[in-house]
């Protein structure tokens, strides 16, 4: 049992097979629900999978002038950091497979790895288009890193603790949404940020850059880097609803308020317009400060005031 | 990395020595990027190339290369006689068929000299402007795309399915039309036309108003396009805009306004004018267009009058077809039509029309022969996109793209 056991965790349930089908029916969700916004009837159920099976059948071209290594390499490491996050969040409202104190901050960081395995990936071609989504996916992560992570340490100042586990239990009991609106707003935009959705898609600007950093993907790789990218929104999901919203204890808490999330950033991404790079940025810089301000606040007022 | 490997990414040096006084001097030392931006590339609208010089995120330099889209169309109609060249006119600019149309039937109009009913002439303002929000709600919609607002495309493009409902009604065609006949119009209007267009009015300037509020209302839409692509009264002018690329710029000039032709002399609306010059401007002057051309069209309704539709003169209009039974004459006509066409005087025109993108002219040259010795269009396109390279002087590659899409080219306009 001991060995099968995370076997199990890392395979089947809650990393591995379980997480790549939830992060298929949530891409299927945003898509219909940007559909339904745009007068559009929006995919069927399985389309995101048949997508996925489509490029798995289909010849992976490695171009010329790139690594090969890193070319195959990135996309199994990207798909790879994504899926190790489902092990430390409340999937499902089950508490995380493993915890330990500041699993917050490996998630994090690890969320991280996709992106830049997205953006190596992106230098690693020889098309321009490629390098300048590169380039773009970097400036973004740099500029949009801070402030998410001091977004998401909000709750955990309050709760005492680094691990996801323990502020999910804290948030059970406080809505930290309510003492936090800020940290809140900042946290979900830096995950649109981190998936790339309007309005911070200039990375991906297909009307600019045809596809930034995977213009040269085709195939499996590109399948893999869209299955992280699937997962990264679970998991960010996930961790900002049991961060803000009130904790998830059960499977119904998980679902209501995953997709309440989701259709908020639906509806944002049909709103939208693409920023410009350095808009960006500078939008990022405000947001930075606005955390910090409201972190100044939580100081001056005490933590048993807002706790 | 390998050298040979090396050497497919790079440009060889004959092409580095083509390009010396095209791109700058940092570009042939390598220490800049060149970049070749279509021309299958999703935001040129077209088959546009542009190569592009790089400096990071900069355009230091940008080129348009045209020609991939040339259809000889100018060559081809010097074969055809002057009727069987209207459905080619369609093709060249093929977002505003009907302008097109009406630039070349009138020309040929002048050339032979021939009236127009008033009824063909309120017609063909109807249907213009009604192309002309078509065509602006396509603009409204790829530009609109090209800053990743995708929602508000595809409701311009269900907008535009109701006009092309209209257009299939009475043209039999959605978009290649060829609806407007030397002399006046292929056929009378069906039935149904005036209340089809009645019911488009009717709801249009509230949907116009919310795809405006959706852009105008969005601080992103602003940043991206205010100060954007600017270009002064004077460059406008001096690189021949027209249109509404040349109104944003503050210009009060429209072919409607200055040199009114067909029946737009008989209707009141206002040629909206914005003084920046940016790529604000012109998207504000076109959604206000679109405006105007509501009340034009609501006004031509209104007075529309009854009459023949084409011509009596029978040496370019065809004669009924049941008048072929008893009329000797009728039957001459027609068959001198059908099979020869007919021989304008010799000599030249030029006429001009205010095509949704600008001052589309039409120069006919004929040599007393049935086909045309020359035909020549003024693509406002053309003529558009020349400016681009000094609106793009030291912008974002995210800028360029408002810019392309903010000046409304058509590769097809473009290359005859």
């Amino acid at each position: 049992m001991n060995i099968l056991g995370p076997i199990i965790n890392v395979l089947f349930f809650p990393a591995g097979l379980f997480v790549l089908i939830i992060g298929l029916a949530y891409l299927w969700v945003d898509r219909k629900l940007v559909a339904q916004f745009q007068n559009r009837i929006g995919p069927r159920w399985f389309q995101p999978l048949a997508d996925v099976v489509k490029l798995f059948f289909k010849e992976e071209v490695v171009p010329d002038g790139v690594d090969a290594r890193f070319f195959v390499g990135l996309p199994i490491l990207a798909l790879a950091a994504a899926l190790t996050t489902a092990l430390y969040v409340p999937l499902v409202g089950l508490q995380g497979a493993y915890n330990f104190p500041g699993d917050l901050i490996v998630v994090v960081y690890l969320l991280s790895v996709v992106t830049m395995s997205l953006a190596l990936a992106g230098s690693n071609t020889a098309s321009r288009f490629s390098l300048i989504g590169a380039t773009r996916t970097l400036t973004q992560l740099f500029s949009y890193e801070a402030p998410f992570l001091l977004a998401l340490l909000g709750p955990a100042i309050v709760a005492h603790s680094w691990q996801i586990n323990t502020i999910n239990t804290y948030a059970g009991t406080h809505w930290i949404l309510l003492t936090q609106p800020i940290g809140f707003v900042i946290a979900l935009v830096g995950l649109m940020g981190k998936l790339e959705l309007p309005p911070f898609d200039a990375p991906e600007a297909e009307t600019e850059i045809v596809a930034g950093a995977m213009t040269d993907y085709s195939g499996r790789g590109l399948a893999i880097f869209q299955l992280a990218k699937a997962v990264e929104m679970v998991v960010g999901l996930t961790l900002i609803a049991a961060l803000y919203l009130g904790g998830i204890g059960n499977p119904i808490d998980f679902f209501a308020k995953t997709l309440i999330l989701l259709l908020f950033l639906a509806g944002l991404q049909s709103l939208f317009t693409r920023f410009r790079i350095e808009q960006t940025v500078k939008w990022w810089r405000y947001a930075a400060l606005l955390v910090l301000a409201q972190w100044v606040i939580m100081v001056v007022l005490g933590q048993g005031v807002l706790s | 990395m390998p050298e040979n490997e090396y050497q497919l990414m790079e440009l060889t040096v004959d092409d580095l020595k083509e390009m010396k006084g095209l791109v700058s001097q940092r570009a042939l030392d390598g220490d800049t990027v060149l970049l070749n931006m279509g021309p299958q590339h999703p935001s040129t609208h077209g088959v546009l190339r542009l190569l592009l010089e790089l400096d990071g995120e900069l355009v230091i330099s940008c080129i348009p290369d045209v020609g991939y889209l040339h259809t000889g169309i100018e060559k081809s109609i010097e074969d055809k006689t002057y009727t069987k060249a209207i459905p080619l006119t369609d093709r060249m600019d093929y977002l505003s068929p009907m302008s097109n149309n009406l630039g070349y039937v009138m020309a040929v109009e002048k050339l032979m000299e021939v009236d127009v009913p008033l009824r063909a002439q309120y017609v063909r303002v109807i249907l213009c402007e009604l192309q002309r929000i078509s065509s602006h709600l396509v603009w409204l919609g790829t530009h609109a795309i090209d800053l990743a607002a995708m929602s508000v495309f595809l409701y311009c493009f269900r907008e535009r399915e109701k006009i092309l409902d209209i257009f299939e009604m009475v043209a039999g065609q959605r978009m290649m039309v060829s609806y407007f006949r030397i002399g006046g119009l292929w056929r009378d209007l069906p039935a149904g036309f005036e209340d089809a267009v009645r019911a488009f009015l009717g709801h249009f300037p509230s949907e116009v108003d919310e795809y405006e509020g959706l852009l105008k209302n969005n601080p992103l839409w602003i940043n991206r396009t205010q100060g954007v692509g600017v270009v002064t009264a004077e460059d406008a002018i001096a690189w021949g805009m027209t249109g509404p690329s040349l109104r944003g710029s503050g210009v009060n000039w429209d072919i409607r306004k200055a040199q009114p032709y067909s029946a737009y002399d008989h209707f009141e609306f206002d040629v909206p004018i914005s003084e920046a010059g940016d790529v604000y401007a012109r998207f504000w002057c076109r959604v206000q267009e679109m405006r105007q051309s509501v009340r034009i069209v609501e006004q031509a309704l209104a007075k529309l009058p009854k009459g023949p539709f084409i011509t009596g003169n029978r040496k370019v209009a065809p004669p009924p077809k049941e008048e072929l039974a008893y009329s000797m004459e009728s039957l001459i006509h027609h068959f001198k039509l059908w099979t020869e066409g007919f021989t304008p005087p010799p000599g030249e025109v030029y006429v001009s029309v205010e095509s949704p993108r600008g001052e589309f002219g039409c120069y006919v040259n004929s040599d007393g022969s049935p086909k045309p010795r020359r035909v020549h269009f003024r693509a406002p396109s053309f003529a558009n996109l020349s400016a681009l390279p000094l609106m793009t002087k030291g912008v974002f590659i995210a800028d360029l793209v408002a810019i392309i899409g903010s000046i409304d080219i058509v590769l097809g306009d473009v290359d005859r």
